[in-house]
């Protein structure tokens, strides 16, 4: 034996075995624990592709060394698909979140699955597009567009241990903003143009008179920070569409001992992966205007008044939360860029008249999204909020809105959301810091009412639609 | 005292003021409500005891009943429409769909429907519910039959009959072990100064 020549039969052998481990581990996974359907098709996309890997005549001509890295990077595929599972997953919420997803897309051609990640905070991922990327040049192009056949599938990654996340439950629907964002990209990125055409070529001619040599490289990696930070934006914007002030309080708790006056850019070598965001007072500026929080603070006056003082007031505490934004800086990573300083200095410079172009453009988008999707508007009913937090100061389960009836109406997931949210903001702000024991089980209380109250209200307009079908003469769920 | 009728349950359902009103939710239609009961359902939190890892339950040993709730049982969710078998002589301990509030002057018990018991489902053996109590039930869900019971959330499988207890003017609140419970609760030994003198009963105390 030459290890010389047979380094390379090695590593193939190696990689088949994986290939091996790795199919068995899938096949084997239980369908029954997965959250919703959509799981199991990501499994089943991810065994075809290690059955046509299985078979070295189907690979084409690879170092074997790039195959068992990609074996690796598909590892991490089945990770997210191992790790949905209703033992750490709420399937009511997930149900919930299928439903928005059909507000938007076709769940035959676009879909997600949930799966839970150890970072505090959620993200979506195109699970097909990453199939797609680690299977390029080691199957042929044709099997790859087989495989998928052109069903695009996403996985929203869910905070670990997420019954007890309640403020993030709203960002949701930030994350669901991306994949609008990926479907509908090129109207959007027309339009981001359109608003940017003056500010544009002031950037440029700023580059220009820096360093002539480096203008075209700094302009474009500019532009795509501009993108990014639209792109954040645009995701704010469907966020507060789908949550409304849920949304709001969601970001102003992430925002919490941060440095909330920072534009942060991260420049990376390849243009598509640099990210950028907008300070979070700039963010929570544009979410007070889009979510309507100052109407809703006044509407609260009057639907809050049945309930105790301290709640009473919590539609003030809202109105304080502060999101002027003059003072916003700009920091960019990594500092040793031979771009950043530029980067940095032009883009502080056009800082204010770059956000009066966002806020254009964000309302632009606003018009868009109506024309494209039905979406309630206002998502949530303050005299809806105010009765379920009601029911919460009483330890009730938020479920429904009282009505002459004895079932009530089914409340609305955003109406939940939006009540729990506020509940929680209020015991936060009202609980003693001396007694922290109950203001815990406070907080468990009303984390635990909220994912019943999800549960049991999803049930309750399944169960409608079906004796509406059988009221209609079928036997199915109308 | 006495068992609340069909009319008196609606009455004290309709009242607006919580420390008064009867509670039970999500009631999915009024028929749920009999003429001396209503029907709950089977909820889709789930713990299933296990026999491995515990070589007894001692409740009187406070070290070993820790070891027992983190050995003995497994914690799960049942998606709707999703079956789950319960087989004879198997115990497992369930929670009710629906969530309830008890006013400060009704107690309930709970108890199998009859259509159930007969099939030998059993589903509350710990089954007084005390004035003033809020949150879901605990079912001790056992069979008593010679063949597996396919069970599915959402199955009307007890019901709840309603005592007023007759407390006029004392507004006695409860004051329980479990707070607004909403899932499947395990036994909580030693969570309450009553219990400590299990240590006695057990000679435990020194």
């Amino acid at each position: 034996m030459d290890f010389k020549t047979d380094e390379r039969n090695a590593i193939l052998a190696k990689s088949l075995i994986l290939i091996e481990k790795t199919t068995s581990a899938l096949t084997q996974l239980d369908h029954w624990r997965f959250p919703t359907d959509s799981s199991e098709f990501a499994r089943k996309l991810l065994v075809q592709a290690h059955e046509r890997l299985r078979n070295p005549t189907n690979l084409v001509p690879v170092d074997p060394a790039v195959l068992y890295n990609r074996l690796f990077s598909l590892q991490e595929l089945a990770e997210l698909i191992e790790r949905s599972s209703t033992d750490h997953i709420s399937w009511p919420l997930v149900s919930y979140c299928d439903e928005i997803w059909r507000q938007f897309f076709d769940h035959e051609k676009i879909k997600i699955f949930y799966s839970v990640t150890s970072e505090h905070n959620y993200s979506i991922l195109r699970f097909s597009k990453l199939l797609s990327l680690y299977l390029r040049d080691v199957l042929p192009s044709a099997e790859i567009s087989a495989l998928t056949g052109g069903i695009e599938v996403y996985c929203l990654q869910l905070a670990s241990s997420e019954d007890a996340n309640l403020p993030l439950y709203a960002n949701i629907g930030h994350e669901f903003g991306h994949a609008v964002f990926d479907a509908r990209s090129t109207p959007l990125v027309e339009r981001l143009n359109a608003r940017f055409t003056a500010i544009l070529p002031l950037i440029f001619a700023d580059f220009q008179q820096m360093d002539a040599n480096k203008a075209v490289p700094r302009f474009q990696r500019t532009a795509h920070v501009i993108v990014s930070m639209a792109q954040e934006l645009f995701c704010d914007l469907v966020g507060t569409m789908l949550m409304g002030p849920a949304f709001f309080l969601s970001l102003f708790e992430i925002a919490w001992g941060e440095s909330k006056a920072v534009c942060k850019i991260r420049l990376a070598p390849d243009e598509q992966s640099i990210r950028a965001y907008p300070s979070f007072q700039f963010r929570l500026h544009c979410i007070r205007r889009w979510a309507e929080i100052d109407g809703f603070c006044k509407a609260a006056k009057e639907d809050f008044a049945k309930l105790k003082s301290s709640l009473q007031t919590l539609a003030d505490c809202l109105a304080t939360v502060p999101t002027s934004h003059s003072d916003d800086s700009v920091k960019l990573r990594p500092s040793s860029d031979d771009d950043a300083d530029a980067i940095v200095n032009v883009v502080e410079k056009h800082l204010p008249q770059m956000k009066q172009a966002m806020e254009e453009y964000l309302e632009d988008c606003q018009g868009l999204m109506m024309q494209w999707y039905s979406i309630a508007s206002p998502v949530v009913s303050t005299a809806d909020v105010g009765e379920l937090l009601h029911r919460l100061e009483n330890s009730i389960l938020p479920n429904i809105v009282p009505t002459e009836s004895l079932l009530g109406r089914p409340a609305t997931f955003a109406s939940i959301l939006n009540a729990c949210a506020l509940y929680r903001l209020h015991l936060l702000t009202t609980g003693s810091a001396e007694k922290a024991k109950e203001l815990s089980r406070d907080t468990g209380i009303v984390e635990r009412l909220t994912a019943k109250a999800f549960e049991v209200s999803f049930i309750q307009r399944e169960f409608a639609k079906w004796q509406g079908g059988l009221k209609h003469g079928s036997s199915e769920p109308s | 005292m006495g068992v609340l009728n069909q009319a008196e349950i609606k009455d004290r359902m309709k009242r607006t003021d919580y420390s008064e009103k009867l509670l039970v939710t999500p009631l999915l239609t009024e028929e749920q409500i009999g003429p001396a009961s209503i029907d709950v359902r089977l909820g889709s939190s789930i713990i299933i005891p296990m026999k491995t890892y515990v070589e007894k339950q001692d409740v009187t040993d406070p070290a070993m009943i820790r070891q027992v709730e983190e050995r003995l049982y497994d914690r799960r969710r049942l998606k709707y429409k999703s079956k789950f078998m319960l087989h004879p002589n198997q115990l497992i301990l369930a929670v009710t769909l629906e969530y309830i509030s008890l006013p400060y002057d009704v107690a309930c018990v709970i108890a199998s429907r009859s259509s159930w018991g007969r099939l030998g489902l059993v589903v509350a053996t710990a089954s007084v519910v005390q004035p003033g109590y809020k949150g879901c039930l605990t079912l001790e869900l056992a069979n008593l039959s010679e063949s597996p019971i396919v069970l599915y959330p959402g199955l009307p499988v007890g019901q709840l009959v309603f005592h007023d207890v007759g407390a006029k003017g004392e507004k006695a609140s409860y004051k329980g072990r479990y707070h607004c419970p909403t899932d499947a609760e395990l036994p909580k030994f030693f969570t309450s100064e009553a219990d400590e003198e299990m240590r006695f009963w057990g000679g435990h105390d020194k």
